[in-house]
C-alpha cells in the first residue's frame, strides 16, 4: 500500500522525515563537540533511535514491510554496543 | 479516519525525537542528556510502530513491531544506566546547579576510610 | 483453588499497575518535553540515595528499569547488598518529599506485585 490518495498522510509523512533529519544534524552536532567520551556514545544511542524511526517512516512511504527486521536487529545491535563500551571504560578506569 | 490517527501518530513519534535531540544539544550534562534520550527517543519509536502497525494490520507486523517495542523498552535503561554508572566513575564534570550529590559524597567517605564496596 | 485465586490477584494488580505507569510517563513525558523546548527551565538536578526494602532479584531489576523509564529520574548505581540505590534525579525540589514519593508509589505497587 503506498501513499497514493492519502494526502494527510503524505504531508505526516514529509514532516516525519524532516524532523527525524533535523535531529540527525542535532545529533551529528552534539558527536563533534561533546566534550567526552560518554557523551559521544549516547549519541550513537539517539540516532540508533533516529535511524529506527527513519526505517520505520521509510515503510510508511513505501509499504515495504520487509524493513522492519532491518529496524528489530538495530534494536538488539545498540544494546550489545553500549554494554561492550560500559565494560570497555570499566576496564580503562580500573588500569 | 484511520489515515487520521495513522499520521498523528507518526508525527508525534518524529517529534518526540525531535524534542531528543534538541534536548541532546541543549541540556547541560552528561546525566541530562541520558534523560532526554531514554524516554523521549523510546517513547518516539513506540509510538511510530503504533502507526506503522495499524496501517499494515498484518501478523508478522505485528509480532516484529512488538518485538522492537519489547527490546527497547528492556534495554534502553539497562544500556543507559550502565553508561551513566562509568560516567560517574570516570569524574565526567557535573553542569551547574546541582544540589546535591549523595553518591559522591558516599564514594568519598569510602575512600577516607580506605574501604571499596560500591 | 487458593493458589490460582492469588494468582489472579496479582494478574489484576499487574494491569492496575501498566495503567497507573502509562499515565505517569505520557504526563511527565509531556512536562520533560515542554521544559526542554520552552527557553526558561526549572532544572534542579540532584542525586539522590534511596533505601530499598526488595527482596527478590527480579523486583529489583523491575524498580531499577522502571526509575530509569519515568522522566525526571535515572537509576545510577546500586551498592552490592543491594540496600541502596543511587537516583538522578532532574526536578528536585524537596529530597525527602521524592524518597517519600518513590516508595509508596512505585516501590509499594512492584512489591505487592513481584513478592
Amino acid at each position: 500500500m503506498t501513499l497514493e490518495g492519502y494526502p494527510i498522510l503524505t504531508v505526516a509523512v514529509y514532516i516525519s522525515f524532516a524532523s527525524l533529519t533535523i535531529s540527525l544534524f542535532a545529533g551529528l552536532y552534539r558527536l563533534l563537540t561533546g566534550p567526552s567520551l560518554p557523551d559521544r556514545m549516547v549519541v550513537m544511542d539517539l540516532i540508533a533511535s533516529l535511524v529506527i524511526g527513519l526505517i520505520l517512516t521509510y515503510i510508511m512511504q513505501t509499504g515495504q514491510t520487509v524493513y522492519l527486521n532491518v529496524a528489530v536487529v538495530i534494536a538488539l545491535l545498540v544494546f550489545m554496543g553500549n554494554i561492550a563500551f560500559a565494560k570497555y571504560l570499566k576496564r580503562r578506569i580500573e588500569k | 479516519m484511520m489515515e487520521w490517527i495513522v499520521s498523528i501518530l507518526l508525527v508525534f513519534g518524529s517529534l518526540f525525537m525531535l524534542v531528543a535531540a534538541i534536548g541532546v544539544v541543549k541540556l547541560s550534562d552528561v546525566y541530562m542528556r541520558m534523560h532526554a534520550i531514554t524516554k523521549a527517543a523510546s517513547l518516539g519509536a513506540i509510538l511510530m510502530l503504533a502507526a506503522v502497525f495499524l496501517w499494515h494490520p498484518q501478523w508478522i507486523v505485528g509480532i516484529e513491531a512488538f518485538m522492537v517495542v519489547i527490546f527497547v523498552i528492556f534495554t534502553a535503561p539497562i544500556g543507559t544506566h550502565m553508561i551513566a554508572r562509568v560516567a560517574h566513575r570516570m569524574d565526567v564534570p557535573k553542569g551547574e546547579g546541582y544540589i546535591m550529590d549523595e553518591l559522591q559524597d558516599e564514594l568519598d567517605r569510602q575512600e577516607k576510610e580506605g574501604e571499596e564496596t560500591l | 483453588m487458593r493458589k490460582l485465586f492469588g494468582f489472579f490477584v496479582r494478574l489484576l494488580r499487574l494491569m492496575l499497575f501498566v495503567v497507573y505507569y502509562l499515565k505517569e510517563l505520557v504526563l511527565s513525558s509531556l512536562f520533560v518535553a515542554w521544559d526542554i523546548i520552552t527557553p526558561t527551565d526549572y532544572m534542579r538536578p540532584g542525586i539522590v540515595e534511596v533505601p530499598v526494602d526488595l527482596k527478590s532479584e527480579t523486583a529489583i531489576i523491575a524498580f531499577a528499569n522502571l526509575i530509569s523509564m519515568t522522566p525526571g529520574s535515572l537509576t545510577l548505581d546500586m551498592t552490592p547488598d543491594k540496600k541502596k540505590i543511587y537516583i538522578h534525579v532532574m526536578y528536585l525540589y524537596d529530597r525527602d518529599d521524592f524518597i517519600r514519593k518513590t516508595k509508596t508509589q512505585l516501590e509499594k505497587r512492584i512489591q505487592l506485585i513481584f513478592e
